[in-house]
């Protein structure tokens, strides 16, 4: 609780603003490259061959970001050192909310979203 | 499955690497991460742009994909709330600041060491990396149990960059919109969730 004093409102709701702020270039650059790459598909759906290649290409890069993440990890000791005795909890902590998620969002899809032709 | 074991795998290996300090730190620093996001990010779109149903979905769906991103967040809330059950000696606030992380583990770890210090920044960390994890693992038996928001619901704020192309694939590429649009939402959202719920409880 000490650590709250030295926080007051204002000061906390300017430091949500710039957090969120600083992310707001990167998702800039995300949403760029994607849409570059929805056009480059448009352009070039017909070329079966690159299709099917740029699958294979994509779970390719989804492994070599999840080494990357498991590198960062194995260098982090704030992980390392506390993987024993904080990991249950941790992991605990996010299997409910992600099954809280799938429950409620479940609910959206089954009862809120349109069924037509899905 | 075979595609989670070899994501697992490859995790794992990173893991003993970076551990052994076999690699380099000035590949880490120099974000090379970031890079492939982007890389991802492209090859994500040519997929679903080959593909082009994008837009038909919000057609279909109209405001209901506005109600996504926030039962990510009320289940969040509900299901770390639950977990807390079982742990007497933690704190409400505490649980429910991690959960709030919604898998943006960098920011919701730094905010939660910031105001409730290391222990629970560590927790925040581990766990929401856990979140990214199972998503990444787990999304085709997701989507298989809980519908086409199931992994999208899963990765929460990474739905928009890390977790998406599994979404994408187990999903399908209409869903990607989904996906991009709820992580957005959500992204934004975790340092005013994170603050507020341990202002509040």
């Amino acid at each position: 609780m000490k650590s709250l004093k030295t926080h007051n409102g204002l000061k906390l709701l300017e430091n949500c603003i710039l957090a969120s702020s600083k992310k707001v270039g990167f998702m800039t650059y995300l949403l760029a490259f994607l849409i570059l790459g929805i056009t480059l598909g448009v352009l070039f759906k017909n070329v079966s061959k690159l299709i099917k290649g740029v699958d294979k290409l994509t779970q390719a890069t989804v492994y070599l970001l999840l080494f990357f993440l498991g590198v960062q990890v194995g260098k982090n000791p704030k992980i390392m050192n506390n993987i024993l005795s904080l990991g249950g909890q941790s992991l605990l902590l996010s299997i409910g909310a992600v099954f809280g998620s799938l429950l409620c969002s479940w609910i959206v899809y089954r009862f809120l979203l349109s069924k037509k032709n899905i | 499955m075979r595609n989670s074991a070899i994501i697992l795998l490859f995790f794992i290996l990173g893991v003993c690497l970076g551990e052994e300090n076999v690699i380099p730190e000035s590949m880490m620093t120099m974000d090379l991460p970031t890079y492939v996001l982007y890389v991802l990010m492209l090859l994500v779109g040519v997929g679903v742009g080959a593909d082009w149903k994008a837009f038909t979905i919000l057609k279909k769906h109209k405001f209901g994909i506005l109600l996504v991103p926030f039962s990510i967040v009320i289940g969040s809330l509900i299901g770390g709330g639950v977990v807390k059950l079982f742990f007497s000696d933690m704190l409400w606030k505490d649980a429910l600041s991690v959960v709030s992380g919604l898998g943006y583990y960098s920011l919701s770890s730094l905010f939660i060491t910031d105001i409730r210090g290391e222990e629970l920044g560590a927790i925040a960390l581990m766990s929401n990396i856990f979140r990214e994890l199972i998503t990444l693992l787990f999304t085709p038996f997701f989507v298989w149990l809980f519908g086409c928001l199931g992994g999208i619901a899963s990765g929460g704020a990474t739905a928009m960059d890390t977790t998406l192309p599994v979404i994408a694939k187990y999903s399908g590429k209409e869903w990607v919109v989904v996906a991009v649009f709820s992580g957005i939402v959500l992204t934004l959202l975790v340092p005013f969730l994170v603050t507020f719920v341990l202002q509040v409880f």
